[in-house]
């Protein structure tokens, strides 16, 4: 897909969510409130690739998001060399299930990738993310090479103005954004706009250049399709690698979006925290990215 | 079975044992394959002595076997098992194709230059420095061309693969970096290179003959090997085709006589042979009786040798050896297992079978670091990258026990440095802006945050550092790290993170907290 296209093609999906959360809104006084479009599903107490399945019958279904033929990039959480019942990468039972929902509503070609922190070769095989995707149809993509990435502008952007972001985001036609919630040593907590940190290159510069608002002002250049924030496991402290299965809680929990700082905030509630005292949800809510009123949103919450 | 099939023999084994060692050494992607080392390494003579000497087992007589062959076959090791001595031939063989054939000459035995070299190698080892079986070493020799030389040209062929593939959306092959490329490392691997491809094309075998030191030793061991190649004298009409076949340079075709602490057992004269006069069998044939062979000087010379090289180099040595041992704070950081500085420079050969195999490439081959007698051994470099937490791969690889075998529990308690944060530089600290990445790489958590101004600021708590240089590596200050791992001579225990209470179970329920 060329730059051009892409661009139309997002203002259009974007114009049509946001009709479509409109007109929700409307129905949703009056009739029951499952019939309605919702802006954020939260599923409790099942196994990942059930709570999945919960949220997107909640959603309306995978083919709300992707259209037969188009190519989706999934992007989970694979930066670390650790198993998958540590919790430091995104759960891969999930990541198949999404996959699978992924070619079930007619993708061409569903990638998966990130740009590791640990060794990738490591990451993708020890968090059982590659298998996973393997086994559910995807493609595993290394995110390892500097060529891949491609200089893109943040028009938005208050301090981060430029940043090379990996091709494949730019040419997919769907973008699913695969967080897992964590502590976070640097951050506090690490959720879908953190997790976006892994399809740009040089980190290192944000890192030096303020990082909350780099983060917030990247948030504003592609929004995801869809946000996934896997909160079946959590690492709690020590963060993001977490040390030890002591670091380690049951959640059983799932958030489904279109808003990254709604996905945000409820995740930061979930893990019980103070939203408020994330100073990058502040940031990324006043360059609109998304919402931190949960109360102005019309949330499904599921208990299985 | 004719004997002429022994060459055969001879080159189909020495060519597989090459290959072998070339794919362990060369395969461009980290693989599980690295484990295949174990299928050569044993047998091979350097390697296997220094890790009898390091670990004292069993597991490592490997060089006491190749002794005894050579007692009985002669330096059949030199044909066989030794990589450089199969890379010769392959150079050889390719020249040829290019070149017309030289013929090969009966070439006088060098035995004060084969002897000062042997010895010297020996004695400057005991004296703890191996810069000479380092150098010279015919394995580790081989290790340098392969992952200097031939892994790069393997690298470009992959990396060339993988573009093409991954145009076609297949991503099986994928691009593999060279972060440890050395430009001093590189030519002085390729000085060797060039020096041993001269010694082959135009000296045959001379360079196993003459230099190296594993050749010499041996050579000491075949004087009267049990089972050798004879020349039947009364068969033999004096046609000198053996001669110039013989890549040794050690049939004298006048006298009909053949040098076996030279022989290296290759074959290449029995098919030559105009009158099947060259056989290799323990029954003496119609031998000349009265000749004697050169044998006996050999000890004789080495003993001499040896003698007056003992008592110059007792001074000399003392004198270089201060330089090895002294500040070592501003040595290198070695590799888990490899115990400490001293350990690791005293057994490692460089031959970069590590650094080959080094998932993330943080070991690579140093210059001067170590100081001159440790050249080109490899070190951690977290300007480069940083070690990984759970691998242990280069303790696995390491056919000298100079990186001493490690489990992935044991690597978790060994510090090879520690961390040392300056708060100057720090981007938290300077800035007053969010940071945290040495902390978020920290897989102990020695280096943790800590609330600072409405920030959270790094501290560092090195008695649980391993000095994986993570921190260093990820710290994104400029030009000037903030946080480094600083090396321990001697590595140290490192304690293993403490379990702290286990946080409040988030139990399931059906509420949700919004």
């Amino acid at each position: 897909m060329k730059r051009r296209d892409f661009l139309k093609f997002s203002l259009a999906s974007w114009l049509l969510a946001g009709t479509a959360a409109y007109t929700g809104k409307l129905f949703a006084a009056g009739v029951m409130d499952n019939d309605a479009p919702f802006d954020l599903v939260a599923v409790k107490n099942g196994e990942p690739g059930a709570m999945f399945d919960a949220a997107m019958k909640a959603m309306g279904g995978m083919g709300n998001f992707v259209n037969k033929g188009q190519t989706v990039v999934v992007k989970p959480n694979i930066g670390w060399d650790a198993p998958p019942e540590r919790a430091a990468n995104t759960n891969p039972a999930l990541v198949k299930r999404i996959v699978e929902h992924c070619i079930r509503a007619g993708a061409k070609t569903v990638y998966v990738f990130d740009n590791t922190c640990d060794n990738w070769i490591n990451c993708y095989r020890n968090s059982g993310i590659e298998k996973a995707v393997k086994d559910a149809g995807g493609k595993m993509v290394p995110g390892n090479t500097e060529a891949n990435y491609q200089e893109v502008t943040i028009a938005q952007g208050k301090t981060l103005k430029k940043t090379k972001v990996h091709e494949l985001i730019l040419e997919s036609d769907v973008f699913i954004n695969v967080p897992i919630l964590k502590n976070h040593s640097a951050a506090q907590l690490t959720i879908s706009m953190k997790n976006l940190m892994g399809i740009i290159w040089d980190r290192y510069y944000w890192h030096r250049t303020n990082l909350n608002q780099c983060i917030a002002d990247f948030a504003t250049y592609r929004k995801p399709d869809l946000n996934v924030v896997d909160a079946y496991r959590v690492i709690m402290k020590r963060g993001p690698k977490g040390v030890s299965m002591e670091d380690v809680s049951m959640m059983k929990s799932l958030i489904v979006t279109k808003d990254m700082v709604a996905a945000d905030t409820a995740a930061t509630k979930l893990f019980g925290k103070e939203p408020d005292k994330l100073s990058v949800l502040r940031l990324a809510a006043e360059l609109g990215v998304g919402k931190m009123g949960l109360e102005q949103l019309n949330i499904k919450r599921i208990a299985l | 079975m004719s004997q002429a099939r022994l060459r055969i023999v001879r080159i189909v084994i020495s060519l597989l044992i090459l290959a072998l060692v070339a794919f362990v050494f060369i395969s461009p992607a980290p693989s599980a394959y690295h484990h295949l080392r174990k299928g050569f390494s044993f047998f091979q003579f350097v390697p296997s002595l220094l890790s009898f000497v390091s670990l004292i087992s069993w597991t490592t007589i490997g060089f006491i076997i190749i002794l005894l062959l050579t007692v009985l076959f002669g330096r059949a090791y030199c044909s066989f098992l030794c990589p450089l001595g199969t890379i010769q031939d392959v150079l050889v063989f390719i020249k040829r194709k290019v070149k017309r054939k030289k013929k090969y000459r009966y070439l006088r035995p060098l035995p004060l230059l084969r002897y000062t070299v042997l010895g010297l190698t020996i004695l400057i080892f005991l004296f703890g420095s191996n810069l000479l079986v380092e150098m010279l070493d015919p394995f580790s020799l081989s290790g340098r061309f392969l992952s200097q030389l031939a892994r790069p040209v393997f690298i470009f062929i992959n990396n060339g693969l993988a573009q093409v593939l991954q145009s076609w959306d297949i991503y099986s092959v994928y691009l593999v970096s060279w972060k440890t490329f050395i430009p001093a490392v590189f030519l002085v691997t390729l000085g060797f290179f060039l020096m041993i491809l001269l010694f082959s094309i135009f000296r045959g075998r001379d360079y196993c003959n003459t230099v190296c030191p594993v050749g010499t030793l041996l050579g000491l061991f075949s004087i009267r090997p049990v089972y050798k190649i004879r020349i039947d004298h009364g068969g033999c009409t004096g046609c000198r085709l053996c001669e110039l076949a013989c890549k040794a340079g050690c049939i004298d075709s006048e006298k009909k006589e053949i040098d076996y602490s030279r022989c290296i057992v290759c074959f290449d004269c029995i098919p030559a042979c105009s009158g099947k006069s060259i056989t290799f069998s323990s029954v003496p044939a119609r031998e000349n009786p009265e000749i004697k062979t050169f044998p006996s000087t050999g000890r004789r010379d080495f003993l001499k040798g040896m003698t007056v090289l003992g008592l110059g180099l007792v001074v000399e040595s003392c004198k270089i050896l201060p330089a090895t041992a002294a500040s070592s704070e501003e040595k290198p950081i070695t590799p888990p297992g490899s115990l400490g500085l001293d350990h690791f420079t005293q057994y490692c050969t460089a031959c970069q079978l590590c650094v080959s195999r080094c998932p993330t490439q943080v070991l690579t081959p140093s210059f001067f670091e170590y100081g001159w007698s440790g050249m080109l051994i490899p070190k951690m470099d977290y300007m480069r990258s940083f070690c990984n937490y759970e691998c242990v791969i280069c303790s696995e690889v390491c056919p000298t026990g100079a990186i001493r075998k490690i489990t992935t529990d044991e690597k978790k308690q060994i510090q090879i440095g520690k961390v040392w944060l300056r708060k100057k530089p720090c981007i938290v600290y300077d800035q007053k802006t969010d940071c945290g990445a040495c902390s978020e790489h920290c897989p102990t958590k020695a280096v943790y945050m800590v609330p600072y101004h409405g920030l959270f600021a790094p501290e560092v708590d090195p008695s649980i550092c391993v000095g994986c240089g993570a921190c260093q590596y990820v710290c994104p200050t400029i030009p000037d790290k903030a946080i480094m791992v600083v090396p321990h001579a001697i590595h140290r225990q490192a304690q293993l993170p403490a379990n702290e209470e286990i946080p409040d179970e988030v139990l399931p329920s059906d509420e949700f907290p919004f």
